[in-house]
């Protein structure tokens, strides 16, 4: 969508109708040709096999033929009924139709004698034919060099069966174990028969938890995205692909700004937030970020504003009592629809369907503002890689439904500090204001500063705020500290600084 | 006695095909003579007559009758092995 460019290319693509893939591979993959498609055990090749027709049938009414070298074909139908598509209803109407190539035999079929695949070829012709098929899944090609032990009759077959389907004009899709995720393509070397597309889907152990990408290896005479994209399997969707690259590039900005909740923070950050703005807050625990996120939500109400609130951090009724202790009341809110709260724990999916149910969620309740309390806690499900993937797929989302978006994150030090998230997505985002404990003669205080507001002058100074049950007060800059930033205060006698100041007066 | 009830798939005139109905033929009336009956489908004129028994490779032997069902492929060009493996029982000669 974003960067499909049409080209003219002689060689037309077929959009798959997988939600994301359209998008890396520009369009699609070529029309009329076959495509392999190779992965390990359980990187969800079938799935993809079998989503393939499915989007054909549903999103351009073109009709599919399966062949199945290995699961039967009640298997397939059983296995798939939970992402939405109905099978065996298609087979009724002649949209879908199954070519069974299982083994129906124990062993080894017997051999006497010359053989070839020529029975295979019929049905698959007539299958074809008979529902007028545009799109043929083969899963798994590899599955048949399991049923047969003449290897060098089955290449030849294969490649016999490949050029038929180029005589039918299908567009073709072919699956292929292989043993490991990085390594040689296929177990079997199917790739000797389909070399000129290739796409990989990876299911890779890192940090104990399971990372799934695809990547589009080669598209011959046509161009498409390079490099892994992460993706995820979902119930009633099937294979949702993450294309990072391409959602990146179009972001509109807008001078429009809109109030942070609070007026002292409006004022330092020239005048309140941008309005398509990506805002982060980052500071140690019980330093106030959630209250800040609570403030922001109050903000956007006052303003009609509808706001969204996903919370990962802490419970409905923790969330709701601490905001009700400042005096806001964010059941009432929910019920006049201003405002929807959402608390998950970030262990119940992994980052990849977070991000897809976050979207999911931000669509359908079209809200004015987005909060995310706390970003850090979603890093303890994934690996650094994902994060940094969820981060910017969450903020260019965000970003393209031209809506304000706040997130807070966690530092590990309880002075001073950054946090991975910040790390991750300091870049990302337009504003990072940070909240900072201040130690000063053995009592405990609390910074604001707004370190960074893109497009906009702000205030510089390290101001000292409170907390009491009304909310966030900020008052007047620190004097006489150093080093509140870095988590090293140091405090400067007036004489100093009195001197320091006359030091730059006179160079400047 | 029942009869025994094969069927062979094959895929019009190919060499292998026509080979192997040779040697079932062959096989019908010398080994298996008036115990069996043979039915040859072409899959080429009758293709959704090959989904009933997966097939796959051709030419392939079926023995529906008598339990259990045994398959075959290739162009059965060892008539002996075929007896064999369907567990058949020759002619006395």
């Amino acid at each position: 969508m974003a960067l499909h460019k049409k080209r003219n290319g002689r060689i037309k693509k077929i959009e798959t109708g997988i939600q994301g893939l359209d998008i890396i591979s520009e369009g699609g993959i070529p029309e009329g040709r076959t495509t392999m498609v190779s992965g390990t055990a359980g990187s969800a090749k079938t799935i993809f096999a079998v989503q393939f027709l499915a989007e054909g049938i549903l999103k351009n009414g073109e009709s599919g033929v399966f062949i199945t070298f290995e699961e039967t074909p009640q298997d397939i139908r059983d296995n798939m009924i939970d992402f939405g598509w109905n099978i065996e209803e298609w087979e009724k109407e002649n949209r879908w139709v199954f070519v069974n190539a299982a083994p129906q035999w124990k062993d080894k079929t017997t051999v006497v004698g010359q053989y070839d695949l020529a029975g295979l070829l019929t049905r698959i012709e007539y299958a074809v034919k008979k529902s007028n098929a545009r799109r043929v899944s083969f899963d798994s090609l590899g599955a048949i060099f399991n049923q047969f032990s003449e290897t060098a009759i089955i290449r030849h077959e294969i490649l016999r069966l490949t050029s038929a389907l180029k005589e039918l004009k299908t567009t073709t899709l072919l699956t292929a174990e292989r043993t490991e995720d990085f390594g040689g393509l296929t177990r079997y070397g199917v790739e000797e028969f389909v070399t000129d597309n290739v796409i990989i889907l990876r299911n890779v152990l890192e940090e104990e938890k399971r990372r799934r990408t695809i990547e589009i290896l080669k598209f011959r005479g046509t161009p498409h995205q390079k490099g892994e994209f992460p993706f995820t399997v979902i119930s009633d969707q099937g294979i949702v692909v993450i294309p990072l690259s391409a959602i990146e590039l179009k972001q509109t900005s807008s001078n429009i700004r809109v109030s942070s909740g609070n007026k002292k923070l409006d004022k330092m950050c020239g005048g309140g937030f941008y309005r398509d703005s990506i805002i982060l807050i980052s500071g140690a625990t019980g330093c106030g970020k959630t209250l800040m996120t609570t403030e922001f939500i109050e903000g956007g109400v006052i303003n009609e504003e509808k706001c969204l609130l996903f919370a990962f951090e802490e419970s409905r009724e923790q969330l709701f009592r601490n905001a009700m202790g400042w005096g806001h009341d964010f059941e009432k809110l929910e019920r006049e629809g201003k405002l929807k709260v959402i608390c998950e724990y970030p262990e119940v999916a992994n980052l990849e369907d977070h991000l897809i149910s976050i979207k999911e969620d931000i669509e359908e309740f079209k809200p004015n503002r987005v909060a995310v309390d706390s970003l850090s806690a979603l890093e303890r499900v994934s690996t650094l890689k994902s994060f940094r993937e969820f981060v910017i797929g969450l903020t260019s989302f965000i970003k393209h439904q031209e809506i304000v978006g706040l997130f807070t994150a966690t530092t590990t030090s309880l002075m001073g500090g950054s946090s991975i998230t910040e790390a991750h997505i300091s870049t990302i985002t337009d504003s990072i204001i940070l909240l900072r404990y201040v130690e000063m003669f053995g009592e405990m205080h609390r910074g604001v500063i707004v370190l960074k507001m893109r497009g906009s002058m702000h205030d510089k100074e390290i101001r000292e705020f409170t907390i009491d049950g009304t909310g966030m007060h900020i008052g007047r800059p620190f004097t006489n500290v150093t080093g509140i930033v870095s988590g090293e205060v140091h405090h400067i006698m007036p004489d100093e600084k009195e001197r320091m100041k006359t030091l730059f007066e006179e160079e400047s | 006695m029942a009869k025994i009830a094969l069927t062979l798939y094959i895929t019009g005139d190919t060499q292998n095909s026509a080979i192997a109905k040779h040697n079932m033929q062959q096989l019908c009336n010398n080994e298996l003579k008036d115990r069996c009956e043979l039915t040859v489908v072409n899959i080429l004129e009758n293709p959704q007559l090959a989904e009933a028994n997966n097939v796959v490779a051709t030419p392939m032997l079926i023995k529906e009758r008598p339990a259990p069902v045994r398959a075959v492929i290739g162009d059965l060009s060892d008539g002996e092995k075929i007896i064999d493996l369907l567990h058949l029982k020759r002619n006395r000669r």
